[in-house]
């Protein structure tokens, strides 16, 4: 990941916080305390234009279940994990269309897959938080890891 | 009069999104469909009277382009407006859409504003808004860009 990838990202990922899921980020570094988290979701997606691009975004399971209903305006309590992880795939989606256009412009098609998601290992979280080239951010207290990788 | 619509997202969350802010915005909504994918939306389409489609493009199975160019193949293009929610902020791949026929194409995220404006002015509800850049009939409103009715009337006309 490049310099202006990662600025790129931080970027998209600032601003899709705020107008999407009405959150607000600040870039972070992990602690031994979100090294533990107990349950965190992964979603990752394609981009396919001048260069392949593989995104994701990882969070603590709260952070996707409070991103489901700042967007349905529903009580967190009335959400599933299906919500949870939909909203975080939602999430990513948005993101990696707004890092498509800061990245490569309005004039480039870049093609998508739908966005997939899971539930990760405690190890899975760990090195994903530890990865140097991933973009770190804590939203109003909780940790969020985006990276992106690029080939070609 | 109400509006019969359907909502096309593979994102339960986000067709619920949509349907909310269409709520929001005061929308007379009639009967509210959704549909996974394009496939699922033309099945409706065949069997429901419908005012407005509300389509994202990046879905499995089918997605919005392929939908869109089927619908065009039965000639629905000219008599129900399509509007495109979408992540992708290609003007080439806006371009394209607009060239088969769409009449809208609105970025996510999106305001209660921003979609009551795009469907008070497919819809020809409000005041036809300014022409701005872009194709012919097309205005732009940065966030969105649509035609307005009197476009969509010529061009069934033709």
């Amino acid at each position: 990941m490049t310099t202006d990838h990662k600025g790129a990202l931080k970027d998209a990922v600032t601003e899709v916080l705020e107008e999407f899921a009405f959150l607000l980020g600040d870039s972070a570094l992990p602690d031994a305390e979100v090294l533990k988290t107990p349950k965190c979701l992964r979603a990752s997606m394609t981009a396919r234009g001048p260069q392949t691009l593989q995104i994701s975004v990882a969070a603590p399971y709260p952070f996707c279940a409070a991103v489901a209903s700042n967007t349905l305006g529903v009580e967190s309590n009335e959400i599933t994990q299906k919500l949870a992880e939909d909203a975080f795939q939602e999430f990513l989606n948005i993101v990696t269309g707004r890092l498509s256009e800061l990245l490569y412009g309005s004039s480039v098609v870049v093609e998508l897959t739908p966005p997939v998601c899971e539930t990760i290992a405690a190890t899975a979280w760990r090195e994903a938080c530890m990865d140097r080239e991933a973009v770190c951010f804590n939203v109003e207290g909780w940790f969020l890891v985006a990276t992106v990788k690029a080939q070609g | 009069m109400a509006y019969n619509v359907i909502v096309v997202d593979d994102s339960k969350v986000t067709r619920t999104m949509v349907i909310r802010t269409l709520r929001l915005a005061n929308l007379d909504l009639g009967e509210v469909n959704e549909a996974e994918n394009g496939k699922e939306a033309l099945e409706i389409l065949d069997r429901s009277w419908i005012d407005v489609v509300f389509a994202d493009i990046n879905m499995p199975v089918m997605n919005g382009i392929e939908m869109v160019e089927e619908m065009s193949r039965k000639g629905l293009m000219a008599t129900i407006p399509v509007i495109i929610i979408s992540t992708e902020r290609s003007l080439t791949r806006i371009e394209e859409l607009k060239a088969r026929g769409i009449s809208a194409y609105l970025y996510k995220p999106f305001t209660p504003e921003n979609i009551k404006a795009v469907v008070e002015e497919v819809l020809g509800l409000g005041h036809e808004l300014g022409r701005g850049k872009g194709a012919p009939g097309w205005s732009e409103h940065g966030r969105w860009q649509c035609v307005g009715q009197h476009e969509r009337r010529r061009r069934a006309e033709e």
